[in-house]
């Protein structure tokens, strides 16, 4: 399904200057798309924004033909997943019951988990090999074995656009690939992903489109290969940066060196 | 090809039959002990006389309808509400440290009572007043505590402040009053006690103790929510306000029903939660009616000891603690605080 956003202002305190001004942007059904920028700039405000978790001041944001500003949030959850920032200590849940907790959308005030429920959430935990931590507790995992369990939990609801706010941070090689082939991976299935990120070079790599955002509020919104450029990240991030290919045995790869800081 | 197996077997058939057994088993056994033994025998027969609606036959029944009875009765809906309330809060403010008194609902109830007691109204009014005092005191906590981007935090430390300035007002009432004799009643009721039990006092308070629990085991399921993040409970397509909210008032209505019938009784609200995790893991589908048996078992055995190991009776906040506090650190020790 696309996602529409048009013109779309918001600002935490209505007297001052908004902080994401008339952002505009469309995603089609499976792309993937890297929110970038400077910490503060808005990321994840953009990123609450669009779950509704703040409401935007002005303009529109449709998910087909669905109004994210109007629609109540038990809809909206039901084509939207959200996988929140792995920073907060986990809850002690077992993987399975915290996979299962995805459903509560589905699940009644008074009711327990059904048949559906369970069966979506086993095959959630086979389709991402959890199975042999299943009966562990959540506050007992890894950081990448949490990340995991976080995005299992979001896919049990059979969203269309999913929302991750930075996926990869805080987590080794191994499980950024991780992370961000299951997210490559989820795309291609249809769905839309849409992640903050910290890292413009995982971000060339993985995604199709970027929005960077200023910290004057200005943004851009294309091609991730257009919005990697040497200009863009010295006005974007304030630093000067190398931006070249990498020949290897897997082929060419454009990567990115911050060098320094501008004063 | 299933590659694993859901793990229940923590609260398998052998855990629920135990469980459900475990109060039966101290709730018959708190009938025959006392000064005065009664067999077990004697014992169906008086319950199956009460029952019926019969009138009472000689002193066995008195002693069990008058005082056993009233009094385990009340412990083990105190135990289990408590206990309960306890749970619900350390969800609700994924703190382990949360009780029943972490928005102040047990010092401001205690202020109701001894306040009624200072002004001299017998024990309808003093629950009354309780149960009105101990409500006041959570909604002025969610007044100073709501003014916050994640007002949980804010909640528990205007919990704080609202708790202390009602101990304050205690203090005050105390030092007001008589000091032959309304200054040791107060002293006494405010150390905790079942012996103001009768069906009088349980008509009044028992209800919204009995319901709110029904509530907690309908939504147990539900209540796993509260301590995610804001962010994170709404995108279940869920209204976590609501649910925040509705599981604040009844857990205090329980905490203040507790405290307007058996008076201030600590630490039943960590322990036993806190025991239960260890047994059977942090769901609440298992941990609320864990925690109800648990908690209903653990203040009737706590109760009957209060009564029986000396002659003179022994003030239920203080067996709690001798009782609660060394079970709860050997527990730690040999779990290594897992599960906390």
């Amino acid at each position: 399904m696309n996602l529409t956003v048009k013109n779309a202002s918001f600002s935490y305190d209505k007297k001052e200057e908004p902080i994401l001004k008339n952002i505009s942007f469309e995603l089609f059904g499976g792309e993937k798309m890297a929110i970038m920028g400077q910490n503060g700039a808005g990321k994840t405000t953009l990123l609450r924004c669009l779950c509704g978790f703040l409401k935007w001041d002005s303009g529109s944001a449709m998910i087909g033909d669905m109004d994210l500003r109007k629609e109540k949030s038990e809809n909206l959850f039901k084509v939207i997943s959200y996988v929140p920032q792995n920073k907060v200590s986990p809850p002690d849940l077992s993987v399975y019951d915290m996979i299962v907790m995805g459903r509560s959308g589905n699940i009644s005030i008074f009711s327990l988990p059904g048949a559906k429920d369970k069966e979506a959430a086993e095959n959630v935990i086979e389709r991402f090999s959890l199975g042999h931590i299943a009966n562990k507790s959540c506050s007992e995992l890894s950081g990448g074995q949490y990340q995991m369990v976080l995005i299992a939990r979001a896919i049990v609801n059979y969203p269309k656009v999913l929302i991750l706010d930075e996926p990869e941070s805080n987590l080794d090689y191994q499980n950024q690939l991780l992370v961000l082939e299951t997210i490559d991976s989820l795309s291609k299935e249809g769905i839309s992903c849409i992640f903050n990120t910290h890292f413009p070079g995982n971000a060339v790599r993985w995604a199709d489109k970027a929005l960077m955002i200023a910290m004057d509020g200005s943004y851009i919104f294309d091609d991730i290969k257009k919005v990697i450029t040497e200009d863009n990240i010295r006005r974007f991030y304030g630093i000067d940066a190398c931006i070249g290919s990498i020949k290897g045995e897997y082929g060419e790869y454009m990567d990115i060196i911050p060098i320094k800081r501008n004063q | 090809m299933s590659t694993f197996k859901y793990n229940s077997s923590r609260f398998g058939l052998t855990a629920k039959v135990l469980l459900l057994l475990f109060p039966v088993v101290i709730f018959i056994t708190g009938l025959c002990v006392g000064r005065i033994a009664i067999s077990p025998n004697e014992v169906f027969v008086a319950l199956g006389r009460f029952l019926t609606g019969e009138e009472a036959n000689g002193m066995n029944d008195a002693i069990i309808r008058s005082m056993r009875l009233p009094r385990l009765l009340l412990a083990a809906l105190a135990g289990a509400g408590l206990s309960v309330s306890g749970a619900i809060f350390q969800g609700l403010f994924s703190n382990p440290l949360a009780t029943p008194d972490t928005l102040g609902v047990a010092s401001g109830s205690g202020f109701g009572a001894v306040l009624a007691m200072l002004i001299g109204f017998n024990m309808t009014g003093i629950q009354i007043l309780a149960v009105l005092f101990g409500i006041s005191a959570v909604i002025l906590t969610a007044l100073f505590g709501k003014k916050a981007p994640d007002g949980r935090i804010n909640m528990v430390l205007a919990g704080i402040m609202v708790g202390s300035l009602f101990s304050a007002l205690i203090s005050l009432v105390k030092f007001t009053a008589d000091t032959e004799s309304q200054l040791p009643a107060i002293t006494y009721w405010l150390l905790g006690g079942m012996d103001s039990a009768g069906f009088g006092t349980l008509m009044l308070g028992a209800p919204p103790i009995i319901i709110c629990l029904i509530f907690f085991y309908l939504i147990r399921y539900r209540t796993n929510l509260l301590p995610l993040q804001e962010d994170e409970a709404k995108s279940m397509g869920v209204n976590i306000k609501n649910l925040r909210s509705v599981c604040i008032i009844c857990a205090t209505m329980i905490t203040a029903s507790c405290v307007s019938m058996c008076g201030q009784v600590g630490w039943v609200g960590l322990i036993v939660p806190h025991f239960c995790r260890m047994l059977f893991g942090s769901n609440n589908v298992k941990l609320i009616p864990a925690s109800i048996s648990v908690g209903a078992g653990f203040m009737m055995i706590v109760d009957t000891l209060a009564r029986t190991v000396s002659p003179k009776e022994i003030p239920i906040s203080v067996l709690t603690a001798i009782i609660g506090a060394p079970f709860f650190i050997l527990m730690l020790r040999k779990k290594g605080g897992k599960n906390i």
